[in-house]
């Protein structure tokens, strides 16, 4: 890949990348610190680039294992078999019209999530990727990915369906 | 698209069972305004998501930072291949000049044509003339010399460096010598017995 072609392929995803990022670590100053250093280190492998089948998907699956690596290193690492840990942090109805705009308290449902069901319900329904795309950043099988995507659309659902409620009562 | 529809998809939907051609449907009529109460937090749901896929880094120069650091880790490169091309050119040139050199007659050069009949000669003694000629071209020779000069500090850096080999065979001796500390020790283990 030469620089150019790094450039018009590469530099365009940064937004993405920060988005990404922004998810798995939920610090927006510390996902722009990897976001540069996702640059870095996919300049230094520029050279070897074409070979992948999707070199986005190269670069979400690099921008994953250094946030994994920051996370592990500030000791915020949550486990990965977190499929016990849906009702660990719970969210009263309460909790959630006081974040009053939307993205704030759509952001705040998805990051409550297990780490699996966060990473992908980001993946499709914010970034709109394929299940074959999420498949190949997240080395899971397509029937994870969709059981994962499932409880984690339902599980918003819920919660905003107790939010409105909620406000009609209120109002 | 009939609520029935759009109830429909929803059930999909919450399995994981759309395509993203579906959701998009989903997304398009959620973001309509005069909705059902029952649709709003589906409504919020979709709208949430829109909007966090608008969010951008918030620094705005990542993108001139980053392609001046691009080129200024291809800048050798380039400052190379600018030489390469200069080289070649100059290399083209003197190719050409020699094979004009070497393949025409002086006198038909044209600029010795021109000057030919101008050419007179100076000297009427030719021993004369060669001295005078060899004068000139010592000159020349002096001037030559005296940017060469410079040259002869280079030489005593290779002794200098020529020094520094023979460090080898000092450190080659020290081998050696530390051979002698053994045969000093097996001596004292001698003389105490």
């Amino acid at each position: 890949m030469t620089p150019q072609q790094f450039n018009e392929t590469i530099l365009p995803l940064k937004d993405k990348i920060f988005r990404f990022a922004c998810r798995m670590v939920e610090d927006t100053e510390e996902a722009q610190d990897l976001v540069q250093e996702v640059f870095l280190r996919l300049w230094d492998r520029k050279e070897d680039m074409m070979q992948y089948r999707s070199v986005e998907a190269f670069t979400l699956t690099m921008t994953r294992n250094l946030c994994i690596d920051w996370l592990r290193a500030n000791g915020r690492l949550r486990q990965a078999d977190a499929s016990e840990m849906d009702l660990a942090d719970p969210v009263t109805p309460y909790d959630i019209t006081e974040m009053r705009d939307t993205v704030t308290r759509i952001n705040q449902l998805i990051n409550r999530l297990p780490e699996q069901q966060k990473v992908i319900v980001h993946l499709r329904d914010v970034e709109g990727y394929d299940f074959d795309e999420i498949a190949s950043i997240l080395g899971l099988n397509l029937n994870v990915i969709r059981v994962n995507l499932s409880r984690a659309r339902k599980k918003i659902k819920e919660q905003l369906v107790k939010v409105h409620q909620y406000d009609l009562q209120r109002n | 698209m009939t609520y029935n529809e759009i109830d429909q998809l929803l059930k999909s939907y919450l399995e994981g069972e759309t395509s993203l051609e579906e959701e998009k449907i989903l997304r398009d009529f959620f973001a309509r305004g005069d909705l059902p109460a029952r649709y709003k937090p589906y409504a919020e749901m979709f709208e949430g998501f829109r909007e966090i896929a608008s969010a951008q880094m918030s620094d705005p120069h990542f993108d001139k930072k980053w392609s001046r650091k691009v080129k200024q880790q291809t800048g050798y490169g380039k400052r190379l291949s600018v030489f390469t091309h200069w080289y070649t050119v100059a290399g083209i040139a003197a190719t050409l000049l020699l094979t004009v050199v070497l393949f025409v007659p002086v006198k038909k050069l044209p600029v010795i044509k021109q000057f030919s009949h101008r050419i007179e000669d100076t000297f009427d003694n030719p021993r004369q003339a060669y001295a005078e000629t060899v004068k000139a071209l010592l000159m020349v020779s002096d001037k030559f010399n005296a940017g060469t000069n410079q040259m002869e500090d280079l030489t005593k850096l290779d002794k200098g460096l020529e020094k520094t080999g023979k460090m080898l065979t000092f450190n080659k001796g020290l081998d050696e010598a530390s051979k002698l500390s053994k045969f000093n020790e097996n001596q004292l283990k001698e003389t105490n017995l």
